[in-house]
C-alpha cells in the first residue's frame, strides 16, 4: 500500500497543510492506485452526506404530516358547523311573519323531539323567529335544530324566554352543548389515532350567530378529569 | 470556520446570521443521531437560549460553533430513550420514500438497495465513528469535532479515516 494513502481523506477534508496538499496532489497524478482510492473515499463521503440529508428530510416530512390529519379534521368540522350556522341564521332572519301559519304549531307538537314550551305555544309559532325554528326543525331534524338551539343563547334568547313565560314561569333552560360525533376512521388513516382517542370540538358562537372560535381537544379514554378533580 | 462573533452579544443581526447558518446543520445532526424533529427543535432552541445567556454573562466568544454543537450533543445524549434509535432499526420506510422520490422505477430500486446497504454499513460503525462523520457532514473541522467530543484532533482524523474506509468497503462504492 502506498504511504500517501493514509492522508487521502484528510486531503478531501482540507485538513492538510498547503505544502502537504501540493505534494499529495502531485503524487495523485502519478499513482493510479491512490487516485482510485481517493475517488472511492469521495464517493463514500458523498453517499454518507446524502444519507444524512435523506434521513433529515424524512423526519421533517414525518413531522409535518403528523398533524396534517388533525388540521384537516379541524378545518372540515369548522366548515360544516359554519355552513350550518349561516344557513339557519339566514332562515331565521329572512322568513317574514306571514309565511308562518299558526297551523304549524300543531304539526310541531306532534314531534316529541321538540321542546314542549315552543311546540304548544301558538304565540311562538306566530313569531318570525319561532316559526323559523319550526320550519328548520321540521325540514332538517338533527343538526340544524341543534344549531338553532345553540344560537338562542345570544340572538334568540329574548324572544324565546318571552314565549316560554306564557306557559312556563321559569326562563328558557340552558341548552346542552352541541356534540358532533365524527368517526376517527373517516378522517384519519388506519392506525393514525390510538385506540380510545377521541376529539372534542369546542365552539363559541358570537352574538350575531357566526362562529367565533373553534378548538379541537384530544381526549384519551381512561384519562378524563373527574368531577371532583380541581 | 471563523464566524464574525465579536459583536454577537450586542448586535442581534450577528446572532441572526449565526442562527441561520447553524440551525439546519444542528437539526440535521440531532435527527441523524436519532432524535425526533420535535425533540431536535427543542434542543436547538434551548442551545441558542443558552448561547444568549452564555454571551450575556460575558462568556468566551471563541469557537462558538463547536460550543453550540457540544451543547446540542450533550442534550441529545441526555435523551437516552431516543438517542441513536435511528441506527438500532432497519432503514426507515420514510427515508426510503424520500430517497426514491421522483425516481423512475429502475432508479428507485437501485437507490433503495444502495441506501439499505449504506444504512447497514452505518449501523456497523462505532458510536464515536458515527458522531465524527455526522459532525464532519455538518461542516465541522477536525479540531472542532475534537472539541465537541472531547478528543484530540489527531484522534478525530484517525477515526474519520477508519469510518470512511469502512463505509467504502461495506458499500462497495
Amino acid at each position: 500500500m502506498c504511504e500517501f494513502s493514509k492522508k487521502l481523506i484528510a486531503l478531501i477534508d482540507g485538513e492538510l497543510l498547503e505544502c502537504e496538499s501540493a505534494q499529495l496532489e502531485r503524487h495523485l497524478r502519478a499513482c493510479a492506485e491512490c487516485r482510485n482510492q481517493f475517488a472511492r473515499y469521495k464517493r463514500a463521503s458523498a453517499a454518507f452526506d446524502a444519507y444524512c440529508e435523506a434521513t433529515f428530510a424524512a423526519e421533517t416530512r414525518r413531522k409535518s404530516s403528523r398533524w396534517l390529519p388533525a388540521a384537516v379534521a379541524v378545518g372540515a368540522a369548522a366548515a360544516v358547523i359554519a355552513a350550518l350556522l349561516i344557513f339557519t341564521h339566514k332562515r331565521a332572519v329572512q322568513l317574514p311573519p306571514q309565511m308562518s301559519p299558526p297551523a304549524e304549531a300543531a304539526h310541531v307538537a306532534a314531534q316529541p323531539a321538540e321542546p314542549a314550551v315552543i311546540a304548544t305555544n301558538p304565540a311562538a309559532a306566530a313569531h318570525p323567529i319561532g316559526s323559523a325554528i319550526h320550519r328548520a326543525s321540521r325540514r332538517h331534524v338533527g343538526a340544524t335544530v341543534l344549531c338553532v338551539r345553540n344560537v338562542e343563547r345570544e340572538t334568540l334568547s329574548a324572544a324565546l324566554v318571552q314565549f316560554s313565560r306564557v306557559r312556563n314561569p321559569t326562563p328558557f333552560p340552558p341548552q346542552p352543548p352541541i356534540e358532533i360525533a365524527i368517526p376517527a376512521d373517516a378522517m384519519f388513516p388506519p392506525g393514525a389515532v390510538p385506540p380510545g382517542m377521541s376529539f372534542t370540538a369546542e365552539l363559541t358562537i358570537a352574538a350575531d350567530g357566526s362562529p367565533e372560535h373553534l378548538g379541537l381537544r384530544p381526549r384519551l379514554a381512561g384519562f378524563e378529569r373527574s368531577k371532583n378533580q380541581p | 470556520m471563523a464566524l464574525p462573533l465579536a459583536r454577537l452579544a450586542t448586535d442581534t443581526s450577528e446572532a441572526t446570521i449565526l442562527y441561520h447558518e447553524l440551525h439546519k446543520p444542528l437539526l440535521r445532526y440531532l435527527v441523524c443521531l436519532g432524535l425526533t424533529a420535535y425533540d431536535a427543535q427543542d434542543v436547538v432552541q434551548d442551545a441558542f437560549v443558552s448561547l444568549h445567556r452564555h454571551l450575556a454573562a460575558g462568556g468566551s466568544q471563541e469557537n462558538i460553533r463547536s460550543w453550540l454543537f457540544r451543547v446540542t450533543h450533550n442534550a441529545a445524549r441526555n435523551r437516552q430513550n431516543s438517542y441513536q434509535r435511528r441506527f438500532s432499526a432497519p432503514l426507515d420506510a420514510e427515508v426510503e420514500a424520500s430517497v426514491i422520490d421522483g425516481a423512475t422505477p429502475e432508479q428507485a430500486v437501485l437507490e433503495k438497495e444502495r441506501f439499505c446497504q449504506l444504512h447497514n454499513a452505518v449501523r456497523l460503525l462505532t458510536p464515536t465513528e458515527r458522531e465524527c462523520l455526522l459532525l464532519r457532514a455538518g461542516g465541522l473541522r477536525y479540531r472542532e469535532i475534537g472539541e465537541v467530543l472531547g478528543m484530540a484532533t489527531s484522534t478525530v482524523g484517525d477515526t474519520v479515516e477508519r469510518a470512511i474506509k469502512k463505509l467504502a468497503e461495506k458499500c462497495n462504492v
